[in-house]
């Protein structure tokens, strides 16, 4: 026993700094690389409280573009719901009293703090659970999709959002119909890479990319950029394809939670099928 | 005592400065300047050893908590914390250092200063970028990376040492 006691003073600083690293490895390994609930970020309250107090600071000196947008986005809104009544008038063939189930549901929200230009990147909204937000939600803006959420908070959440190394979500090519898995790379934050695009496909300059619907997190169809690069790389059999993100993520500011009403319905469906 | 109360206020106000100044910086995804390390390099030669890991991993896990990243900064300030020794020992003057000193550049000089706070900042960068990249940034971007963010920060607390003057 002394003889232990004796080896744990004479080396203690290795013994004590090798419990730390294994500490820290594993908060690396269980918070860092899954959308699994962490405890230890910044929707946590202080952190929330200290960056929603900077960012309130800040955002007084953009309130008139913003407005603008706000602007801009609530035409394009009601444009969008007198074509839809247009539509349903003209038709005839609608005899069946169909009534639309609601399937998903937006809840606006706040970006109070965000990076680009780390290979974590994040943002922290300023609605949580008490809002009714909950965990995997899609987050889509005006422009396209952002990211899901990956922890909330009582009052706060953050979101995973495109630009992070961990997002992934299936796309589907506007003008050919292949879908893809689309990643980022981790270097500019307006740009992406496109995956499992077999070669025979055409894809063309500029054609626009939208949500699958596949993960049952963003509505079908929802805009999530366009094609800027479409490269063939010898001896592979599928596109290395560059998509230029519709969202500007360093200027995101208002921004929509998606709350999937039926998912609840559509999981469990799928429990049952896969047995 | 002085010291001690010294070091807690620098601890203090070197996270409130990463966390919400340079964490801020967004200039470029080459730069990401991590000023905390400044800490680590101000400590005492006497500070006790265990200390020393303990308080590099305080101050790791709670920069780590504001920047979603829980570990990955404690582990490279723990590892910088554990090299400290090393480095010291390294790049020890001819005569060893006298009690009373503190590692900055009005006791020991500017060119001691800037090689023991090059090797703590890359080797804290260098250690931090390749934990953050897990294997999908190439090599090459690291160490811009690195590079990058490692002046940066170097500038940083060159400019503290000019500040800083002998009580």
């Amino acid at each position: 026993m002394r003889v232990f006691f004796t080896f744990l003073i004479k080396h203690h600083f290795t013994l004590l700094f090798l419990v730390l690293q294994i500490i820290s490895f594993v908060f690396i390994v269980s918070y860092n690389h899954s959308q699994r609930t962490a405890y230890l970020n910044s929707s946590s309250y202080t952190s929330g409280i200290l960056n929603s107090g900077i960012t309130n600071i800040g955002a007084y000196f953009s309130l008139a573009e913003e407005n603008k947008k706000l602007i801009t986005e609530n035409t394009n809104l009601r444009n969008q719901f007198r074509k839809n009544y247009k539509k349903i008038k003209v038709s005839s063939n609608l005899v069946n009293d169909t009534v639309f189930l609601q399937n998903f549901k937006l809840m606006p929200a706040e970006v109070i703090q965000s990076t680009v230009y780390k290979s974590q990147n994040f943002i922290t909204l300023n609605i949580g659970r008490i809002q009714g937000v909950k965990e995997g939600s899609g987050v889509v803006s005006a422009d396209g999709i952002i990211g899901v959420v990956k922890s909330i908070s009582n009052n706060y959440s953050v979101v995973l959002p495109l630009i992070n190394k961990d997002f992934k979500v299936s796309c589907r090519l506007g003008y050919s119909q292949y879908y893809g898995s689309l990643l980022w790379d981790g270097m500019q934050y307006n740009e992406a890479k496109l995956h499992d695009i077999p070669l025979h496909v055409s894809v063309h300059k500029g054609d626009s990319l939208f949500t699958t619907g596949f993960s049952s997190i963003y509505p079908t169809g929802e805009l999530v950029g366009f094609v800027k690069e479409a490269k063939v790389k010898s001896g592979e059999n599928f596109f290395d394809i560059t998509v230029r993100l519709s969202v500007d993520f360093k200027k995101i500011r208002y921004v929509y939670v998606v709350d999937h009403l039926l998912k609840q319905e559509l999981d469990s469906l799928k429990i049952i099928t896969d047995g | 005592m002085v010291e001690i109360v010294k070091n807690i206020l620098r601890f203090i106000v070197l996270i409130l400065l990463q966390v919400l100044v340079f964490n801020r910086i967004e200039i470029s995804e080459y730069l990401n300047p991590m000023v905390i390390v400044f800490f680590l390099i101000a400590l005492p030669f006497n500070t006790p050893k265990w200390l020393l890991l303990v308080s590099a991993f305080a101050l790791g896990i709670t920069v780590d908590v504001f920047m979603n990243t829980p570990g990955i900064l404690s582990f490279t300030a723990v590892l910088v914390a554990y090299l400290r020794p090393l480095i010291l020992q390294f790049i020890q003057p001819r005569d060893g250092y006298s009690i009373g000193d503190l590692p900055r550049a009005v006791d020991l000089g500017w060119s001691w200063m800037i090689q023991y706070s090059f090797f703590i900042t890359i080797i804290f960068h260098l250690v931090y970028f390749i934990i953050l990249a897990y294997s999908q940034d190439n090599f090459l971007v690291i160490l811009w990376k690195t590079i990058i963010s490692s002046i940066f920060t170097l500038f940083f607390v060159f400019v503290l040492q000019i500040f800083s003057t002998k009580n």
